[in-house]
């Protein structure tokens, strides 16, 4: 028996690497948990050569795979990565086609075959992004004093990057603060569409119950017994975890995370199987955090904290049924839905932030 | 005289407690502490700790710890640094974050236990507080239960049903309100008619397959001796495995009781035994009442529910320890304020077995506002406050009790009070005439314990007021007692004590 030989992962010896597109790879960095990509990347940073501009580089990572022993598991983890890597170029494609102003999409993307490398996995495949100068949770590490306005700001970037996406029938489905990418004079633009859904596009992840992180997902998709239904459902869960930034940014824990703890803390029997049985433990503990929300705001702009607490509770409403207006409720699930709302509302309290009103 | 009768047919009719409360009561083994089990992969958990490692703030901390907590990492050594980071900041106790930092042990993460009794809130002040609440977050059932709970205190009964209706319309088929609402609506139901709260029990859909709406259902169908139809799912369920201990104790309890009043001690023990796996306070004071009736022991685990107070008054006043059994008493009557059974045996304790006719008063006072209209209740007190001297206080309360309509054996019971009125007035007449017709009442209704202890109290004004009488009275109250198996009340002995001096040949001059 012979020994198997060294893997020599292409996306890691990209270091100094000419593109040959006008980008220099420059050093790799450290998996930040703080940045996008999760495991399956490895970010570097790229400075173009014309305008010497930086750029955040990720390329895929397929050690995973070929680290993995079983053949058959081995073959489907690598079946993932690229129909997941192919997926999220493909709605990224589609963003920059739209003109996206408010989603992070690549300056460029592509491949390029490291000689050390040994075929078929020779070539590595990766996205340029603008480098960003933080992400919403690096923002909010320090929640001693909150910057009102910028954090409403952000938030109504969100809402429209949300609402660019909807517009052009995808969900994101994995809205979270280390999703949200700061650019200095440029605002806040929603990032990692990893876990996005396209209709047009399918995906393995579309079959998931859960498909984004579960600790800022809407409560109801934990007692759901197959996937979102439709891609209306799956809207419903970026503004659901819109919501839930809102709360990250004054409170600094997500609108899940919080209610959740406070149910448990309150000895809520909950059942974890019936929503129905569990949902007044957790409406009422969302009552308990739409309370603290209140002072919060209030102690840094009582004049918006109407504004801000409608947004909290029609966006976060642990029922499904009462999110949203109750006008665009009567209106049904499709309008329901529409972010178009929250980016004005969004816009409105953010310029009465801006402008001193508080 | 105290109006005072073993429970014959004790059910396990659901407790209505405020939910908070309510949510105390359940053991921490038997609630599901983590949502997010096998929800949050290693991977994802691995990054939230690698942020804490990257960068000491509150917000990652906080993400560490809730992470760690809600999806059962509990020993998760950097959640555990995280957290006692958290513990060093100035947090505000009420934030989510604050209560993150004291809530969980320092150990384990675990959540630190809360006291089972809340503190008692006057009921004006939780309306004020849930109508504050109700206003920004509206529609929450729990909300209305309690809002219902503190009206029904102050006796508004209206709008309790009113507040209670809206939680029934918000949550038709939530256990605890579907329990909380066939509890009071048998609490206001007109000479105690069990229909409405059968009705709403049987209607919902819960009913065929939550262990606790279906033991309310059998309970309340069997305490007023009506024949449920969900007797045999009972049995199924309360031996079902798919359940914590906790969650069957109640319905495996009404089931255990049915057995034993069907004479099937074999089945009854089976059931008991499965309630007292890990049992409610409510299933553990039906094993307390029943063990004995049936002579069947039940080994309940020590310290297994949270407010025991029932359970500990039986127990303790089968041992004859009447003080403590009296403290136990007083504590029931204070946690279940809208029962009166709780009342009525404080005072029965204080009254009959102690002499303590001040606390008696207070207890009854106390439980008389939920429940104006109980005859025992206001007969009692009528009692407590004749035998402290209090003649014109206890008359009011008698006065009220005109107005209700009163079964033969408590119109018996009025006419023995309205004997001792007349002798602490001085009128011995009057006083020795209505305690006869109240013996020769409970003599043709064939009760022979109340009969005797009409002949004792009796005696005792007879004794105390010095007339002729008193000794012939004395030892006839005394063959009374004894031939209807009377315990040794403080009157029997006052009694006992005070004929055998007055029959005592006066000593030999020398």
């Amino acid at each position: 028996m012979t020994e198997r030989p060294e893997f020599v992962n292409a996306a890691e010896h990209l270091a100094e690497a000419d593109l040959g597109n006008g980008w220099v790879v420059q050093e790799q960095l450290p998996r930040d948990p703080n940045h996008t990509g999760g495991r399956f990347s490895i970010p570097y940073t790229a400075r173009n050569v014309e305008t010497g501009n930086l750029g955040f580089l990720k390329a895929l990572d397929f050690r995973v795979a070929v680290e993995e022993e079983d053949p058959d598991l081995r073959l489907a983890i690598l079946e993932g990565l690229i129909s997941a890597y192919r997926h999220e170029r493909g709605l990224l494609e589609k963003c920059q086609g739209h003109r996206m102003r408010r989603v992070a999409t690549p300056l460029i993307s592509g491949a390029i075959r490291v000689p050390a490398a040994v075929p078929p996995l020779d070539s590595a495949y990766y996205f340029i992004f603008p480098l960003a100068d933080a992400d919403l949770r690096s923002q909010a590490l320090d929640l001693a004093m909150i910057d009102v306005a910028w954090a409403l700001r952000s938030l109504h970037h969100v809402a429209t990057g949300i609402h660019e996406l909807h517009q052009r029938g995808i969900a994101h489905q994995d809205i979270k603060p280390s999703n949200v990418l700061h650019f200095e004079g440029h605002g806040a633009k929603v990032a990692d569409l990893g876990r996005g859904h396209d209709p047009n596009s399918p995906a393995s992840h579309d079959a998931e119950r859960i498909p984004g992180d579960r600790r800022h997902a809407p409560l109801e998709l934990g007692y759901a017994s197959g996937p979102p239904v439709d891609t209306e459902a799956r809207k419903a869960i970026d503004l659901y975890c819109l919501g839930s930034l809102l709360f990250f940014e004054f409170l600094g824990v997500s609108a899940t995370q919080g209610i959740l703890f406070r149910a448990v803390r309150e000895n809520a029997p909950l059942t974890r199987h019936n929503f129905q049985v569990d949902l007044p433990y957790l409406a009422s503990a969302f009552g308990g955090l739409l309370e603290e929300l209140e002072r919060v705001v209030k102690s840094y702009a009582p004049a918006l904290a109407p504004d801000i607490l409608s947004i909290a509770k029609e966006l976060c409403h642990p029922d499904p049924q009462r999110r949203g207006s109750p006008r665009m409720r009567r209106l049904g699930a499709t309008a329901k839905a529409s972010a178009m709302r929250y980016v004005s509302k969004l816009n409105l309290v953010a310029s009465r932030a801006e402008l001193g009103l508080l | 005289m105290n109006s005072f009768e073993e429970e014959r047919n004790r059910q396990i009719v659901p407790r209505w407690l405020p939910w908070r409360a309510a949510c105390r009561q359940v053991p921490f083994d038997a609630l599901i502490q983590s949502p997010l089990e096998g929800l949050v992969d290693d991977a994802r958990f691995s990054k939230t700790r690698a942020r804490w490692a990257t960068e000491c703030s509150r917000v990652n901390a906080a993400d560490l710890v809730l992470t760690a907590f809600l999806s059962g990492r509990l020993t998760d050594a950097d959640a555990v640094v995280a957290l006692k980071y958290l513990r060093s900041l100035d947090l505000d106790p009420h934030s989510t974050l604050g209560l993150v930092a004291v809530g969980l042990t320092e150990e384990s993460l675990a959540l630190q236990p809360q006291a089972a009794r809340q503190q008692d809130e006057d009921p004006r002040s939780i309306i004020a507080r849930v109508r504050a609440t109700l206003d920004s977050h509206a529609r929450d059932p729990l909300a209305y239960l309690d809002l219902a709970y503190a009206h029904s205190l102050l006796m508004q009964n209206t709008q309790a049903e009113k507040n209670l209706r809206v939680a029934l319309a918000l949550a038709p088929e939530h256990p605890l309100i579907l329990r909380s609402a066939a509890r009071f609506l048998l609490h206001i139901a007109e000479r105690g008619d069990p229909g409405q709260s059968l009705h709403l029990l049987r209607k919902a859909r819960a009913v065929r397959h939550d262990p606790g709406v279906l033991a309310a259902e059998i309970a309340i169908s069997e305490a007023f001796s009506l024949r449920s139809r969900n007797r045999k799912l009972g049995s199924s369920l309360a031996f079902s495995k798919d359940f914590h201990p906790f969650a069957v104790s109640e319905l495996a309890g009404t089931i255990g009781t049915l057995e034993a009043n069907h004479g099937s001690r074999k089945r009854a023990r089976e059931a008991l035994e499965v309630s007292a796996r890990c049992p409610t306070e409510n299933s553990l004071a039906q094993i307390e009442w029943i063990s004995p009736r049936v002579g069947i022991e039940i080994e309940a685990p020590a310290d297994c529910a949270a407010t025991p107070y029932e359970a500990q008054t039986l127990a303790l006043f089968r041992d004859h320890d009447y003080d403590r059994a009296l403290s136990a008493a007083v504590a029931w009557s204070e946690y279940q304020p809208l029962s009166s059974r709780p009342a009525l045996t404080a005072s029965h304790l204080a009254s009959t077995w102690l002499d303590d006719h001040e606390t008696s008063v207070q207890v009854l006072r106390a439980a008389v506002q939920y429940s104006p209209d109980s005859f025992a209740l206001r007969n009692n007190l009528a009692f407590a406050l004749a035998s402290s001297g209090r003649l014109s206080e206890a008359s009011d309360e008698l006065g009220v009790t005109e107005r209700l309509r009163l079964s033969p054996g408590d119109e018996a019971v009025r006419c023995a009070t309205r004997g001792l009125l007349a002798f602490r007035a001085h009128d011995h007449e009057e006083g020795r005439r209505l305690y006869i017709e109240a013996e020769s009442r409970f003599r043709s209704l064939r009760d022979p314990a109340r009969h005797a202890l009409a002949k004792v109290f009796h005696a005792r004004e007879e004794i105390l007021e010095g007339t002729p009488e008193s000794t012939s009275v004395g030892l006839d109250a005394l063959e009374a007692a004894r031939s209807a198996g009377l315990g040794r009340i403080k009157a029997l002995e006052y009694v006992d004590r005070q004929v055998a001096r007055v029959s005592q040949p006066p000593p030999e001059s020398q």
